[in-house]
């Protein structure tokens, strides 16, 4: 038993030492090791050093402060910390979740919205034909109360580069507001069921489609594009709350008026300041079919009156047909909220060679960096560095790899510009083999949470390589704009997934729970110093927010591909709902035929949810509550018809 | 951005590039040489092909079905496919590899429209609900008749003589109980002049073929399943272009 401690313990020194740990932490970790009963890649020193303090000092601001056992909008706040103060589920006693109830839509697209709750119902929608559903949480067996059906167009479905997925809906004054895959913003009203207006935001035969969930701030709610693979124009926009009604659109490429850059944009860095650079940094004209779709989740800074968000990759996905920046593709904006007009921007992959977009979640914090506490926003980019950012100037402060990747040695701090391996970038018809991390990124839309209790991040990740081949791409409208030819497998470990908690003042992972498939699902944090994911292979996990130590863990019937999200039951019981479901980009075939044995669940659509014990008032003795007569009569009914 | 028109191609007869370069002028993007060894089938005989398994039909409208790929196995016309199918951004959709990403996958044996070569060349031409664009109005035939004989190649379509199987969803190989000697006509020359094609339904008419009709292809109710007389195609003539 010592001797496999030990073992470990040496394994364990040799990954951090080539992280560059410290001795001396090392040597904390060492003690603590032996002393206690770790596991694999679990950290328990931060068990003893503080038991209640938060790691970095980081506090949040968690307005708009929805009630604590209800769940408004996909990230839960304007900061997304997807963080819930409920606590009756914890650390202590989590390893008694069991499941409450279950819930089945009958669609096959990649499940990855958050279910939202209000006033004890839950809402859910499914992917293409995105249908939504209200379920009575104030009924045994959670009925149905209404379904929505918009019937959105079929051609949507061959338009969305990556499987017909939703991202989720917004409440906002008794109204759930949602996008549909062909390019319309619906608003419908919560008691009802019925449909109070209707968008169109786009046309889908041009390839532009929408996924992403829209964010509300104040009357405005703000929802963008899907579509950098189809040579679309990027853009957010904004519409009114209470009739739908365009208010302003800003573009991801042309001109400054169409990005809405005016006199207050003032971008930290040089070379992203001049004249109309969303045309002049790409060949005449291909700024029309540049990209920079907006499709990843908004966040709101109430004291700033600032919304950032992130661009997609540039069209096509092959660089030597574009040269130039690509500006104001792959990029976070820092946007006014009520005029849309630009503050700052940031493109943390200039002239993108990968599809490393930009679209990840920005998660806001106020946050003590070497003595002085800096509002900033958290990024963990696809092109694998968590960018830790002034969000009042577009700064970048901290800039580290979180992930495994090979195609930059850094980033300069002085301009904010990575520095290129010149040896990874890819050029027409050639075979570039073992670049890392390949296009889905070392962490794709999946958005990470943070706990104000623990003050780090949470966040599903990628340990992925891919060998790429471009082949130059013509324009042809409703067609991929793309080019991009490659093969993905594990990047070294041979793990295609990984969970962690990051410190983003000093840009260090804290400790990390390695998966054999890849993790593309949102996380959870709460009170109870638990933080939830799920793999794609169909694993639901808790996780200790301190020790990163596995508390609980259920397989369930499909991958899990959404956001886990938690609510007070009118029973006063803490529910912890995840939808299991596997598509997106997690479903990508080669990627998975390299693991034996190939153990990779089928699509599903099953929404569940978890109680401490199973408990609810929809399981056990006494649910049969047909009344006597009743119960007569469907016999008989029954008896009927069987012949 | 549109295609830009490169050199066709070097080190052919100089007849052959003539022919090619008014295809050149047809066709956004690159042309194909390769000429047919058998005749282009009729639009008559690709029309009488019914999409999918129409409820209530005779048995008789297979037939139609059994329009061989005028270009065999010919390996250039496979290449020149090959490129077409790149160029021409079907990549994109069904992956460089064929095995599918946002579009179905060609090379299982799978087929939601139907994997005979006539059924594949339809759904290319015409387009197909969710998504498949119409290539008709962008391609020439005989692009189209490449871009199959690729997909072909990649192993996943049904053979013509397999048609029977194809149409039922059989595997090549698996028995089939009943006998279907008589209408089978494998690799039958398509004559210029079609024996009737019966079909129950309704031919489409040269506007029905054009991509308008797409999306609503899949609602179309059976005409009728009384057999129709076997009357060409009205404004039979050159597809769209």
């Amino acid at each position: 038993m010592r001797y496999r401690v030990f073992r470990r313990v040496v394994a364990f020194a040799q990954m951090h030492v080539s992280h560059r740990c410290t001795i001396a932490l090392f040597c904390l970790e060492l003690l603590t090791a032996i002393s206690s009963s770790w596991s694999y890649a679990q950290i328990p020193v931060l068990d003893n050093l503080s038991s209640s303090a938060s790691l970095t000092g980081a506090t949040f601001n968690l307005e708009p402060n929805d009630p604590p056992g209800e769940w408004h909008g996909q990230a839960r706040d304007y900061a997304n910390t997807r963080y819930s103060s409920l606590n009756q589920i914890n650390a202590g006693n989590v390893s008694k979740l069991r499941i409450a109830w279950t819930f089945a839509d009958g669609t096959l697209g990649g499940h990855e919205v958050a279910p939202l709750v209000v006033d004890n119902t839950m809402y859910v929608v499914t992917p293409f034909p995105d249908v939504a559903y209200a379920l009575d949480l104030t009924k045994a067996g959670e009925p149905i109360k209404w379904t929505f059906k918009p019937n959105p167009s079929p051609t949507a479905e061959g338009k969305a580069c990556c499987d017909t997925i939703n991202r989720g809906l917004a409440y906002i004054d008794g109204k759930l507001i949602y996008n549909l895959l062909d390019d319309h913003t619906i608003a419908v009203d919560a008691k009802t069921g019925k449909q109070v207006w209707r968008t169109k935001m786009g046309n889908v035969e041009t390839g532009e489609t929408m996924t992403m969930a829209p964010f509300v701030v104040g009357n405005k709610v703000l929802v963008g594009d899907s579509g950098g693979e189809m040579g679309v124009w990027g853009w957010i926009a904004a519409l009114d709350v209470a009739s739908g009604k365009e208010l302003w659109r800003a573009h991801s490429t042309g001109s400054d008026e169409r990005v809405r850059i005016g006199n207050d944009f003032k971008p930290f860095y040089d070379w992203m300041k001049g004249k109309d650079l969303g045309i002049s940094t790409w060949p005449a004209g291909m700024w029309k079919h540049g990209g920079g779709a907006v499709w990843g989740f908004v966040s709101y800074d109430p004291q700033l009156n600032l919304i950032y968000y992130g661009t997609s990759n540039p069209s096509p996905r092959v660089p030597d047909q574009r040269p130039g920046y690509n500006l104001w593709s792959s990029t976070i904006f820092a946007r006014d909220a009520t005029t849309g007009m630009a503050r700052w921007a940031y493109q943390p992959t200039p002239h993108d060679r990968w599809d490393y977009d930009g679209v990840n979640e920005d998660l806001l914090m106020d946050l003590p960096i070497n003595g002085q506490v800096r509002k900033v926003l958290v990024h963990f980019d696809r092109n694998a560095y968590a960018y830790t950012i002034d969000r009042a100037t577009g700064e970048v402060l901290v800039a580290t790899p979180f992930a495994y990747q090979n195609w930059s040695s850094g980033i300069d701090m002085k301009t904010g510009m990575p520095i290129v391996n010149k040896d990874k970038e890819p050029h027409p018809d050639i075979k570039l083999v073992d670049v890392c991390p390949p296009d889905i990124g070392g962490k794709d839309w999946q958005p990470s949470a943070a706990s104000p209790r623990t003050g780090l991040v949470y966040a599903a990740i990628f340990n992925i390589c891919m060998d790429v081949t471009d082949h130059k791409a013509g324009y042809i409208p409703g067609t991929p704009y793309d080019g991009m030819d490659m093969h993905r497998y594990p990047a070294p470990g041979g793990n295609l997934g990984e969970f962690m908690a990051w410190n983003p003042a000093t840009g260090k992972k804290m400790w990390s729970v390695k998966e054999t498939y890849m993790t593309m699902s949102g996380v959870l944090a709460t009170a109870g110093d638990v933080v939830f994911y799920g793999t794609a292979d169909g694993w639901f996990r808790a996780v200790d927010a301190r020790s990163g130590k596995v508390l609980w863990s259920q397989k369930l019937g499909s991958g899990v591909i959404g956001q886990p999200m938690t609510y007070m039951g009118p029973d006063h019981r803490q529910y912890i709902a995840i939808y299991a479901g596997v598509g997106g980009a997690a479903t990508v075939r080669a990627d998975i035929t390299a693991l034996k044995p190939v153990n990779f669940p089928a699509g599903g659509n099953a929404l569940y949810v978890f109680s401490i014990n199973g408990d609810s008032m929809s399981s056990g003795p006494g649910q049969l509550t047909v009344k006597d007569g009743a119960a007569a009569t469907s016999r008989e009914s029954s008896n009927s018809t069987q012949h | 951005m549109n295609l830009r028109a490169t050199p066709c191609a070097i080190g052919i007869a100089a007849l052959a590039l003539l022919s090619m370069l008014s295809a050149c002028n047809r066709v956004q993007g690159d042309s194909t040489t390769t000429a047919p060894i058998r005749g282009l089938p009729s639009e008559d005989m690709i029309a009488a092909v019914p999409l999918g398994e129409v409820a209530g039909a005779p048995d008789g409208s297979v037939a139609a079905l059994s329009i061989a790929n005028p270009y065999g196995d010919n390996p250039q016309a496979i290449q020149e496919g090959k490129q077409l199918y790149i160029k021409m951004n079907c990549a994109g959709c069904h992956a460089y590899n064929g095995k599918g990403n946002m579009g179905p996958d060609l090379t299982d044996t799978y087929w939601r429209y139907g994997g005979l070569p006539i059924q594949i060349y339809k759904s290319i031409f015409e387009g197909r609900p969710k998504g498949m664009p119409a290539w008709g109005t962008a391609l020439p035939p005989d692009d189209i008749w490449k871009l199959v004989a690729y997909i072909q190649s990649l192993g996943g379509s049904m053979s013509v003589s397999d048609y029977e199987h194809a149409r039922q969803g059989d595997q090549p190989g698996e028995q089939i109980a009943y006998a279907l000697q008589t209408e089978a006509q494998p690799e039958s020359k398509p004559s210029p002049v079609v024996s009737p094609p019966v079909s129950s339904a309704q031919p489409p008419a040269k506007s029905a073929i054009a991509p308008a009709m797409t999306s609503e292809a899949q609602r179309a109710p059976p005409t009728s399943t009384k057999l129709k007389s076997p009357s060409p195609t009205p404004n039979a003539g050159e597809p769209h272009s």
